[in-house]
């Protein structure tokens, strides 16, 4: 629900903005890891949210649009610089996903879910599994080697085969059919990687411009791998932004995505090695081009009159491991691993420690943290996360320069692992109300009209696009006839 | 239903930002005299020193970083510094985004006429973005003078739209013979477009073009591009012998000269003088050396910035 004290944009329905980039050769996208001699570092992979969030970042300054803008603090958990010298902290972003331009019409896809591996189809191969095998008098939780709160296993319903490979990416229409559980849809709203992007490395080497040679002198060693994403004709990166600022000494606030590609394809640099992509930009008309997750009517588990809820993530998330301390308020902060487990689930229990709250109740909360007051929370506590389905992690780097705030030395950020997107998580709630309740925390649109990205559970990064998500709901492991044939 | 979205450009504007400028991109235009090799190292294949090529398409293609480094070389002959500024250096990016250069024309043995110049729609088409700045428009390129062409529709694969230096005319029925193969002529290269593709250059053996313009198929002109590239036999001689050194037989891929590239390179914002320099350098038409076996004369280019 936008503020009324905010302009509405200029066009469109939401402050959102739909920006396609088209490359204008191969991109180049790596982390901080190695990239010399047969190292070809994490060269190639479909790009990172952070990394198109820097590309807007980077964009916005490039353009100019900092001489207007509100300048932030430098500085992190309350611990601030005086000066303000920082800008585009409003900028939001989401994706990149593929998104298929055909006559005119942008198609997105996105990452296929981690329950369903059959190609060509979306019916759910994996299932958390009620009791075990041979033995459905023994407690699954206390009778196996599940981690942590995990009540199931999630187990595969279909034999495993090296015949056919799950397609990776799924049109919005594919995946919307998965979650109402719908049958099948058309072989076409499924691509393989293949479809969108070819993989093409290069051997660079340095030229003593002296010699005219290589491999002598001050170039000595000086030779590398590179591998880099090469688009298909047809296929954009596809990106959501906003960015909202409020504008200089009290002016009004100033939509910088507009301003910035302002009514006609407009470069800008996306990945390294300044590679050049056109960006278009168009209003959200209708609802944005994400899957909508299910926000009621969620299946019932008769042996304990629990509604079920699955939370599939649309893009990564990053859920760091907490050390026990003091917060600022002084009250006592408990220990979390994180990792796979999102630091909004109790370690021990399981329980969702999330509350639903109305954007205003938000934003005042988020002023309360950034001025270290803090406020009180009290969840409800009435849904418990009882299995997972986690693909292994990927690993998101960064790079900084020095500043004397907060990072006196530059140098490689700190390395995180994300729980991938397609990632599934079960919860269990304890009524259809508080099933709704969940989802409403859960779902990217919240409980909203799908013209804004309401919820973003990544702990960290969630202005970049990390911890998108839509609902679903499960059924426990079918019984042998009820399985689906590979 | 797919959720969609059309891309329409913004024509309502409340409020734009007139400071807001677009890098503007120009085009590189790289006429091969010499065959070209751009090696993408070595190969397990007939070919022992192949040439880089797209993946999806075959078609081959200079990269931006081999671009890069010449111009940079050229310029630091001339003036270090400048070339510091334009090309950057440790801790100072360069001001100029270089894109790789994409294939436009390229030449072929022709029955009539000894050899054609070969395009296709998707080559018209990427040189159309690159100078509109945009995948999203219409295929009409913006006026350049007075001129402007449209792509013309993609031909069905071995018939052709050709030039009259090139077409033979039996029994009523015209054709071409690229190589080894006819293709049919269902009508005349397109004036406009080959005007237009003329006056891109003003090297001599580009303008021997006209008449000679021959529009395949998408998948016929990638047959050809990578197929027709020349591949040359090298072997090392044992000085005190003068025979062949056992082992030592290799073989070279090259783009054959006469062979048209185009590369976008675009100013970043923070580009001032930069740009300058650079055009100063282009527009007093150096013959520029790209790729590798420059001692034996492979890779000599015109080049035209426009």
């Amino acid at each position: 629900m936008s503020n009324p004290t905010q302009p509405q944009s200029p066009t469109g329905k939401s402050h959102m903005h739909l920006v396609t980039l088209q490359p204008s050769d191969v991109l180049f996208f790596r982390d901080g890891r190695p990239m010399e001699g047969s190292l070809a570092g994490h060269s190639l992979a479909w790009p990172l949210p952070n990394v198109i969030n820097h590309a807007f970042h980077a964009a916005l300054h490039r353009a100019g649009l900092a001489q207007a803008a509100h300048a932030h603090r430098r500085g992190r958990s309350g611990h601030y610089e005086t000066d303000r010298d920082r800008y585009f902290g409003c900028l939001k972003t989401a994706g990149p996903f593929p998104v298929q331009n055909t006559t005119g019409q942008n198609a997105w896809y996105f990452p296929r879910p981690a329950d369903a591996q059959q190609s060509h189809s979306t019916s759910i191969t994996h299932f958390p599994v009620a009791s075990l095998a041979g033995a459905p008098d023994l407690d699954p939780r206390l009778n196996s080697s599940l981690p942590g709160p995990l009540k199931y296993a999630v187990a595969s319903a279909v034999p495993p085969t090296k015949e056919f490979k799950a397609e990776a990416w799924w049109s919005k229409k594919a995946f919307d059919a998965y979650l109402k559980g719908n049958g099948q849809v058309e072989k076409r709203e499924f691509l393989e990687d293949s479809c969108l992007a070819d993989v093409e490395s290069y051997i660079g080497i340095a030229i003593d411009p002296e010699t005219q040679t290589t491999g002598h002198g001050d170039v000595e060693g000086k030779i590398y791998t590179a591998h880099y994403l090469r688009l298909r004709e047809k296929f954009r990166l596809g990106v959501i932004a906003e960015a909202l600022d409020k504008g200089a000494n009290g002016t009004a606030p100033v939509d910088l995505i507009y301003q910035l590609l302002n009514g006609k394809p407009t470069q800008i640099l996306v990945g390294g090695q300044q590679r050049v992509c056109t960006a278009v930009r168009s209003d959200v008309n209708s609802h944005l081009p994400l899957p909508q997750g299910m926000s009621s009517g969620f299946q019932l588990n008769k042996a304990n009159n629990k509604s079920l809820v699955k939370w599939v993530l649309l893009t990564p998330a990053i859920w760091p491991e907490i050390p026990a301390g003091t917060s600022k308020r002084g009250t006592e902060r408990q220990y979390h691993p994180g990792g796979w487990l999102p630091n909004w689930v109790c370690p021990e229990t399981g329980e969702v420690l999330l509350e639903y709250v109305d954007p205003d109740t938000r934003r005042q909360r988020r002023r309360l943290n950034s001025e270290g007051k803090g406020y009180s929370s009290n969840p409800a506590k009435t849904a418990r996360l009882v299995a997972a389905l986690i693909p292994k992690p990927i690993v998101v780097t960064g790079w900084a320069l020095p500043n004397e705030a907060d990072r006196t030395q530059g140098g490689a950020k700190s390395t995180h692992l994300a729980v991938p997107a397609g990632a599934v998580y079960y919860f269990e709630a304890d009524s259809e109300a508080e099933a709704q309740k969940l989802a409403a925390a859960l779902n990217w649109h919240g409980r909203g009209d799908f013209t804004r990205i309401q919820n973003r559970r990544s702990t960290l990064l969630g202005e970049q696009g990390f911890g998108l998500g839509v609902c679903g709901t499960w059924t426990f492991f079918p019984n042998v006839s009820e399985r689906p044939q590979p | 239903m797919s959720d969609t979205q059309q891309n329409q450009p913004e024509t309502n504007n409340p409020n734009p930002n007139p400071s807001v400028k677009p890098m503007q991109t120009k085009i590189l235009y790289l006429f091969t005299r010499t065959p070209l090799h751009v090696g993408a190292g070595a190969s397990v294949g007939a070919i022992d020193q192949p040439i880089i090529r797209e993946r999806h398409t075959g078609f081959p293609v200079i990269p931006g970083s081999s671009i890069k480094g010449v111009l940079r070389d050229a310029m630091s002959r001339k003036e270090q510094q400048d070339a510091d500024r334009v090309f950057g250096k440790q801790d100072a990016a360069g001001a100029i985004a270089i894109g790789e250069a994409k294939i436009l024309a390229f030449p072929v043995r022709s029955a009539k006429g000894s050899f054609a110049f070969i395009t296709c729609p998707l080559a018209l088409e990427r040189l159309r973005r690159a100078i509109n700045n945009s995948g999203e428009q219409s295929s009409a390129v913006p006026n350049s003078g007075e001129q402007s062409f449209k792509v013309p529709s993609e031909p069905d694969d071995m018939t052709c739209l050709a030039g009259k230096a090139v077409t033979l005319e039996r029994n009523n029925a015209k054709g071409v013979v690229l190589e080894e193969y006819k293709f049919n002529v269902k009508g005349d290269f397109p004036q406009n477009c080959e005007d237009y593709l003329l006056d891109l250059l003003e090297d001599a053996v580009w303008k021997v073009a006209k008449g000679r313009l021959v529009l395949l198929s998408n998948g016929d002109f990638a047959h050809f591009v990578r197929n027709a590239c020349e591949v040359s036999q090298h072997v090392a001689i044992k000085p005190d012998t003068g025979t062949a050194r056992p082992g030592a037989l290799f073989n070279l891929e090259a783009v054959p000269a006469e062979t048209l590239f185009f590369a976008p390179l675009t100013p970043l914002m923070r580009c001032n003088e930069e740009w300058k320099l650079l055009e100063a350098l282009i527009n007093n038409n150096p013959i520029l050396q790209f790729g590798g076996d420059s001692t034996t004369g492979l890779g000599f280019c015109s080049v035209k910035l426009a």
